[in-house]
């Protein structure tokens, strides 16, 4: 039986007094593709830094592939895409592959160094990611949606089992996100990876997603997408005209 | 006029005191050149004009109790680098503030122990200005190996100290010890402040350490690239400034920090022809 990927029990988490996510549970498994959704300052970053052990939690229990957050030590199977913003790597020197390759150190050991064979999985993301114009590009000339680009293709080229994406689309134009988002299904169903996705864009991400995590604080709907579409707390939550709005058009698109 | 500048030039060459200013300074130039461009990333490039202030007080110490004051300060640097880390971190004082409070605290010691002292004042005072044509050559010697020490350790720890300025919580994901980096990179500064207060004095000690990176950082086009930039033009800046202030009767320690300025005014300024080409 393999080791499930994350399970949260009770997760609080505080900032002084303030309580920014309360009492959630939820489990993601092997092959998942969980999107998480919820409205802005509804604590959908704060959950997967607290999964990643950027955020200590208040109360309750995180395991992530069998293992605390805080004594966590697989993060060869762990990517990262964190959240950009427009100051972002300002000013910073490196160009594309420099960072892209960074990605590969979680394979390595102390003292890290990169071989060919990095340098060459480097090319090949860089290649799938249709990036290979930017590699010599400084961090700091791209835009947002190449930047987003750039990071995922770092969050990839280790070939980690888990993706934990924090608003990966937020930047990309239309014709761009598509195609994002039709190299994640290939990710998922293809090549087996879990990816955990952080979303506003919860309109495209429910043709691609199989579980939906909607949380306001709390959690509010976990599930897969028919029950995201079928669930009262939900239509209470949003009413159900905007429900409708998401559901409608993707249960026409996953008709085979 | 250019024959007697560089045979002015050729006999300054001559003197073992400007062989060990070179050297000491070349050394210890590289190696705040290096830090600088990681400290300026990582927002915390007034670190080195706190652990100068820091120096101060030390000297001070140092005088008082008739020690070395190179050798010795340098424990009491060590220890206020990791106070600066460890207020930051734990007490949710921001980073600027906790150099600012330790930076008075050092400055605060430092004039009280000169009022204690009496006697030394003069020697306290002239580390604030520096003065690298009076290196000693057990200075020397210890600036080489401390700065080979630095070098090593940067190296060892390229990648980690490379993606930790780039983002720090995709280090932490990337299973790189962030906290253990970033005491690393504030010991390894605060040794070369106080190589560094011999060179450029105590009051100047941060130009060392921002000048040349962030006059790589205008041009450079990648990071390895914005490294040996930054020690080029620190390493630079110490022959120029040397030679100048030998030649026209200058202060050495100023003359080098004007060197230094010279090549960001020049990086600036190529960086924006380069934007609009």
């Amino acid at each position: 039986m393999s080791v499930s990927i994350a399970d949260v029990e009770n997760l609080t988490v505080q900032y002084g007094d303030t309580e920014v996510l309360s009492t959630i549970s939820f489990h993601v498994a092997p092959g998942d593709f969980l999107a998480v959704v919820g409205p802005n300052g509804s604590g959908k970053t704060t959950l997967v830094k607290s999964l990643l052990g950027l955020v200590e939690p208040t109360s309750g229990s995180i395991s992530l592939l069998g293992q605390k957050p805080s004594l966590f030590d697989q993060w060869n199977r762990i990517g990262y895409l964190p959240q950009i913003s427009g100051n972002n790597h300002k000013g910073f020197p490196a160009t594309v592959r420099e960072i892209v390759a960074s990605g590969r150190l979680a394979l390595k050991r102390f003292p890290r160094r990169l071989t060919a064979c990095d340098h060459a999985a480097v090319t090949e993301i860089l290649d799938i990611i249709g990036i290979t114009d930017l590699a010599d590009r400084k961090i700091d000339r791209l835009s947002g949606g190449q930047r987003q680009r750039v990071l995922l293709a770092r969050s990839m080229v280790a070939g980690s089992e888990v993706l934990f994406l924090d608003e990966p689309t937020s930047a990309l134009d239309p014709a761009t996100r598509d195609n994002f988002y039709q190299l994640l299904q290939d990710i998922n169903q293809i090549q087996g990876r879990t990816i955990v996705m952080i979303t506003h864009d919860s309109g495209t991400v429910g043709a691609y997603a199989d579980k939906f995590l909607y949380i306001d604080r709390t959690v509010i709907f976990f599930g897969d997408f028919s029950g995201f579409c079928r669930s009262p707390a939900m239509t209470a939550h949003f009413g159900g005209h905007a429900q409708h709005l998401i559901c409608g058009q993707h249960e026409e698109e996953k008709v085979p | 006029m250019t024959s007697d500048v560089l045979s002015q030039l050729g006999e300054a060459l001559n003197y073992s005191f400007i062989q060990r200013a070179l050297i000491a300074g070349s050394f210890t130039a590289a190696c705040c050149a290096l830090l600088g461009v990681f400290l300026v990333l990582r927002r915390f490039s007034l670190i080195g004009d706190g652990l100068g202030h820091v120096s101060f007080g030390a000297v001070g110490l140092c005088l008082l109790l008739n020690l070395h004051p190179v050798f010795y300060s340098i424990p009491v640097v060590l220890l206020a680098s990791l106070w600066i880390l460890r207020l930051s971190d734990k007490t949710g004082v921001q980073g600027d503030a906790a150099i600012g409070l330790t930076s008075s605290v050092g400055v605060a010691g430092g004039l009280m122990l000169a009022g204690i002292g009496g006697g030394y004042n003069v020697d306290l005072f002239s580390y604030l200005f520096g003065n690298i044509l009076i290196i000693s050559r057990a200075e020397v010697i210890i600036s080489v190996f401390l700065s080979v020490t630095v070098v090593a350790v940067i190296s060892l720890l390229y990648h980690d100290m490379f993606v930790t300025a780039f983002e720090h919580e995709s280090a932490h994901v990337l299973g790189i010890q962030t906290g253990k980096i970033n005491t690393v990179l504030v010991m390894c500064t605060a040794l070369t402040v106080v190589l560094s207060i011999r060179i450029v004095g105590i009051m100047l000690v941060s130009s060392l350490i921002i000048l040349p990176g962030i006059a790589a950082l205008q041009i450079a086009s990648g990071f390895r690239s914005t490294l040996l930039l930054a020690v080029l033009f620190a390493v630079s800046s110490i022959w120029i400034g040397i030679g100048v202030s030998f030649v026209f009767d200058l202060p050495t320690g100023a003359t080098i920090v004007f060197v230094n300025f010279g090549w960001f005014v020049m990086s600036a300024m190529a960086a924006r022809h380069m934007k609009r080409s």
